[in-house]
């Protein structure tokens, strides 16, 4: 082929393939598709490694809407190759698939003639007006010497020198003069026009017309094209490239705006390729100028921009798309999208539609102030999905899933609102079923001292002493009400089973406080942990990295100022978990700061206030509001306390540690440990907020009903949440759609709480794997969480240790493991699946596979856990 | 005079307001905590200054709202829509950061200064570097507030 184009008087007959080929352009130029397949069809019998014989198949298919034929084996190769050209030329529906698929092939035959042909091709069709002149590439990549390697020529007179040497060896070919036209931009030979199929003449037509400057009646003829393409991929490719580059041409860019995103709407794989390096051009430069009224309105700009970012065909923040999207909604006087669906706005269906789903999404909603918080964004979205799903019924199944997907993260994070509400609580309940049978007939003799309205009559001797000659009496229905009302102050705050101290222990204590600090520095490597077998900090692998350059003595100095910095922050820690987050009913404890100490005072005005309820059950139930509202004045002072007094402690020391540090070198201020520090001192305040919202006697009762995919999702967000410095995404396997009632919500999510802590616990690894398999047979539910152990763990000593552990499953939970932190929280799992979700007949098992994978299974009766059906 | 402070650091939110009010008299200021509360209160009660944090959560933190994650740019962000909306408030950016943001959009505080005196020459004055355990940044913005208070017409 080359050598023809130089030598084009050297052009002559060289086979019946090159015969063929120029017969076959003939009959396709004059549109005798049929004809044009068939002869195809019977020179790819004889040579199967012409691929412009496939191009021409595959064009004359689709141009007259034909079936593909079948001309080879099922799976050959050169069947693909067909399959894939028809794909790529049709433009509807995994184009870029096949565009990618052709690639990849002609780089797998590289070496042969069909690889540069098919590379050609490809790129062709993607990048026909390629600075790099893919048409050039496609000229002469042919398998002989054919009537458009005339397009190979930067110079019209070789050309045509080349277009009569090719009259020698096809005369009269119908090819070579459509071609001979279109360079000397005589579109209007009417001779061959009225020979060649009508889109054909429009599509010369209008080439010829771009050829001589004539931008907009190029545009216009484009125009026709498109519009008698009836869909035709191949047509309405060449027609929407050409009407885009001539609208740009003629400066007409709201026009050539428009047809990107009609075209997107309509057929966008028409979109592959040439348009997607338009839509960067128009972004690019004239941005600007796409201001018009409609253009806006009609939300032109916001989907330009959300298509330019889909098709990467340029960088664009999310800030740029919103202000689109801001411009679109005030243009029509709306604050938010939701507006825009009950009215008579000026904007198209199909716009609107897209509009909707494609640029009103949570994260660029975010950014407008007329939606206030994650709940209104969310369900701004979730009204958005709601109408598509009535006005998009095609595309139901994709919406659905959305709407899934974020009803589930809004339930996830309701759940946790609840969890989070409810760590300081009392089973009041379960205590009042515990309270003995002899407290309420105390109650009736106490009633009855009442009763006896002559105060003198209730008079009783206190104390005496003879020597100072003094009698003190007391009333014998007060001291009867301090007996009745300090036996439920004690189950209250005590009992083991339903009492304040144990959800103290169960929900705050136990490592949970403690990592909501600790994950704020150890996220930014500013503590390391406590080697328990060394009996020292661990080194901060981090920073001795980070500051190598500075010398072993310099590295070390702050290695040491570090690890006091973590003993400082699990001392304060520690003093807040075990001295300050304490129990107390005694008038001289100076630090816990849940005091229940009711002096006679405070129990004789309790007296006076409850001395008219005569009905037990009454009076069960304002000894607990007395107490509640003693509680949530304790709770105002935790929460003060860790204000006025922790937060500053922990703050002083981060300063300290950083004015320590940065004395070592100057250098120091030039990485990045100063910025860690101001975020951590950000980070622990959020902690504290975090942590003080926990001591509000206000459990929110949000979850009505639950499945165990909400059930694991919330108490992985909580483990992650508290190890902030391990990767754990659990794979989790739910086989059943069971539904809970949600009364026993947060005491589950302390079981699975436990067992997930654990696993991340006793890993020791950065990036946890662990999977949690549920399933619900024969009125049995079973958990089984399953993850790999480290490779330096004792397998065996790990399994008698857990075993050991879990003896006490066997009979009642144990008081003492109940309220003790930092172990495994066994004993606390005893206590939550036999006391608080009341499955007396809960197993627990475990045991480590030769693979190193321990497991631990939990099968319960379901009995009483099924959320009624309404 | 009203002065509108948005910073999502409690710490240094009072510490600011403290400063405001001593050094401009009969001041009347706003605090707000994130970057939709305060571009809201940027647009709606139109404050002649605003004290302005670079990073921000995007709605405010509290007990049933987790803030739908931290915006590194939040501020430049906010003097975007500032610029768009053609507000006229002069804004002083205090920030305790001196890099921004993660992996290409690495910004140091330095190149940051230099972003937003060309893009917002008509609200941005200056940024502050604020460390609770400094003065620095005290006399930085006494220095601002004053030559603002004096180049404001009486």
């Amino acid at each position: 082929v080359l050598l023809s184009c130089l030598h084009p008087e050297s052009l002559k007959q060289v086979d019946k393939l090159q015969d063929c080929l120029f017969e076959t352009a003939h009959l396709y130029t004059q549109g005798n598709y049929e004809k044009t397949i068939a002869q195809s069809f019977e020179l790819l019998q004889e040579f199967p490694a012409c691929i412009d014989l496939y191009e021409f198949v595959a064009r004359s298919t689709i141009t007259s809407k034909a079936d593909l034929p079948i001309l080879f084996s099922e799976s050959s190769l050169g069947d693909e190759i067909l399959q894939l050209m028809y794909a790529t030329l049709s433009r509807s529906g995994g184009t870029q698939q096949a565009v990618d698929r052709l690639l990849k092939i002609s780089y797998a035959v590289d070496c042969t003639g069909i690889g540069n042909r098919l590379l050609a091709f490809t790129l062709y069709q993607t990048h026909q007006n390629h600075h790099c002149g893919t048409h050039k590439l496609r000229a002469i990549s042919s398998s002989r010497a054919t009537p458009w390697s005339c397009t190979a020529y930067s110079d019209r007179n070789h050309a045509f020198r080349y277009l009569s040497a090719c009259d020698r060896v096809s005369p009269a070919n119908l090819s070579v003069a459509l071609y001979r036209s279109v360079l000397a931009n005589s579109s209007d030979d009417e001779t061959l026009l009225s020979t060649i199929p009508p889109y054909r003449r429009l599509k010369y037509q209008a080439k010829s017309q771009e050829l001589q400057k004539n931008y907009t009646r190029a545009a216009d003829l484009y125009r026709s094209l498109w519009e008698i393409s009836d869909g035709r991929g191949n047509l309405v490719h060449e027609a929407t490239c050409g009407l885009f580059r001539n609208l740009t041409r003629s400066e007409s860019y709201a026009a050539a705006a428009n047809v990107i995103v009609d075209t997107f709407l309509a057929r966008p794989d028409v979109l592959i390729g040439e348009l997607t390096v338009g839509v960067e051009a128009l972004m690019r430069s004239f941005p600007g100028s796409l201001k018009d009224d409609s253009y806006i309105k009609n939300a032109t700009g916001p989907l330009l921009i959300y298509l330019a970012q889909t098709l990467r065909a340029a960088e664009f923040d999310n800030y740029t798309t919103f202000v689109a999207y801001d411009d679109c909604l005030r243009a029509h006087d709306a604050r938010r999208p939701t507006h825009l669906l009950n009215g008579d706005f000026q904007i198209e269906r199909h716009r609107l539609l897209a509009f909707l789903r494609y640029v009103c999404v949570p994260q660029i909603m975010r950014r407008s102030y007329q939606i206030q918080g994650t709940d209104a964004l969310e369900n701004e979205r979730l009204a958005i999905l709601q109408y598509l799903l009535v006005h998009e019924p095609q595309r139901k199944s994709e919406t659905e899933s959305e709407i899934a997907a974020l009803t589930k993260l809004a339930a996830v994070r309701e759940a946790l609102k609840q969890v989070e509400s409810s760590r300081i609580y009392v089973n009041t309940e379960g205590i009042r079923q515990s309270l003995l049978v002899k407290h309420a007939e105390k109650f009736d003799r106490y009633k009855r001292m009442l009763e006896l309205h002559d105060e003198s009559l209730r008079r009783q001797l206190r104390q005496f002493d003879f020597m100072e000659k003094t009698l003190i009496y007391s009333d014998v229905g007060h001291q009867l009400f301090e007996e009745l009302f300090f036996d439920i102050r004690d189950l209250f705050v005590s009992s083991k089973a339903d009492g304040l101290d144990t959800y103290l222990s169960m929900r705050i204590r136990h490592g949970t406080l403690a990592a909501q600090f600790r994950g704020e520095f150890e996220q930014l490597h500013l503590i390391t942990r406590y080697l328990e077998a060394d009996g020292v900090y661990a080194r901060n692998e981090y920073w001795t990295e980070q500051f190598r350059n500075l010398g072993f003595k310099a590295v070390a100095q702050i290695d040491d100022i570090l690890r006091q910095l973590s003993q400082t922050v699990d001392d304060l820690i520690n003093e807040l978990n075990r001295k300050w987050i304490r129990i107390s009913t005694s008038p001289k404890e100076q630090f816990a700061m849940f005091n229940y100490h009711f002096s006679v005072d405070d129990t004789t005005e309790l007296y006076v206030a409850l001395s008219e309820t005569t009905d037990y059950t009454e009076f069960v139930d304002n000894c607990f509001q007395a107490l509640w509202k003693r509680t949530e004045k304790l709770l105002d002072k935790v929460r003060d306390r860790l204000y006025d007094e922790f937060l500053p402690k922990l703050t002083q020391a981060i300063t300290k540690a950083e004015s320590e540090v940065n004395l070592i070198s100057s250098e120091i201020r030039e990485s990045d440990f100063p910025d860690r520090i101001a975020a951590c001192r950000t980070g622990i305040q959020n902690a504290t907020k975090r942590v003080a919202e926990w001591f509000t006697a206000s459990s929110l009762n949000i979850v009505e009903a639950f499945d165990f995919h909400l059930l694991v999702e919330t108490a992985t967000l909580i483990v992650q949440r508290v190890h902030k410095d391990v990767v754990f995404h659990p794979v989790s396997k739910i086989e059943t759609l069971y539904k809970l009632d949600g009364k026993w919500f947060n005491a589950f999510v302390d079981v699975m709480n436990i067992l997930l802590d654990n696993v991340v616990r006793h890993s020791a690894a950065a990036d946890v794997e662990c999977k949690i398999l549920i399933q619900h047979d024969a009125e049995i539910i079973t958990i089984l969480v399953e993850n790999s152990l480290g490779e330096d763990i004792d397998r065996a000593d790990r399994l008698v240790r857990v075993r050991e552990l879990l003896s006490p499953f066997i009979g009642e939970p144990s008081a003492t493991k109940l309220q003790t932190e930092g172990g495994s929280g066994f004993g606390k799992l005893h206590k939550l699946l036999k006391q608080d979700l009341k499955l007396t007949k809960a197993q627990v098992s475990c045991d480590i596979a030769n693979t190193g994978v321990f497991r631990l299974s939990i099968t319960i009766p379901d009995t009483h856990l099924q959320a009624e059906i309404r | 005079m009203k002065v509108l402070i948005i910073e999502d650091d409690d710490f240094k939110l009072k510490e600011l307001a403290k400063f405001v009010e001593e050094h401009i008299t009969g001041v009347h200021i706003e605090l707000r905590r994130s970057y939709q509360s305060g571009l809201k209160a940027a647009v709606e009660i139109s404050p002649e200054l605003i004290l302005l944090d670079m990073s921000l959560p995007n709605f405010d933190i509290s007990r049933t709202e987790a803030g739908y994650g931290l915006l590194f740019f939040a501020g430049r962000d906010i003097l975007l829509e500032i610029r768009r909306f053609k507000l006229s408030p002069e804004v002083i950016v205090v920030t305790q950061f001196e890099q921004f943001g993660e992996g290409d959009q690495l910004t140091t505080l330095e190149e940051l200064r230099q972003q937003l005196a060309s893009q917002f020459p008509k609200n941005y004055l200056a940024t502050v570097y604020y460390h609770p355990a400094q003065d620095d940044w005290k006399n930085k913005l006494r220095e601002l507030i004053q030559t603002y208070l004096n180049s404001r017409p009486k």
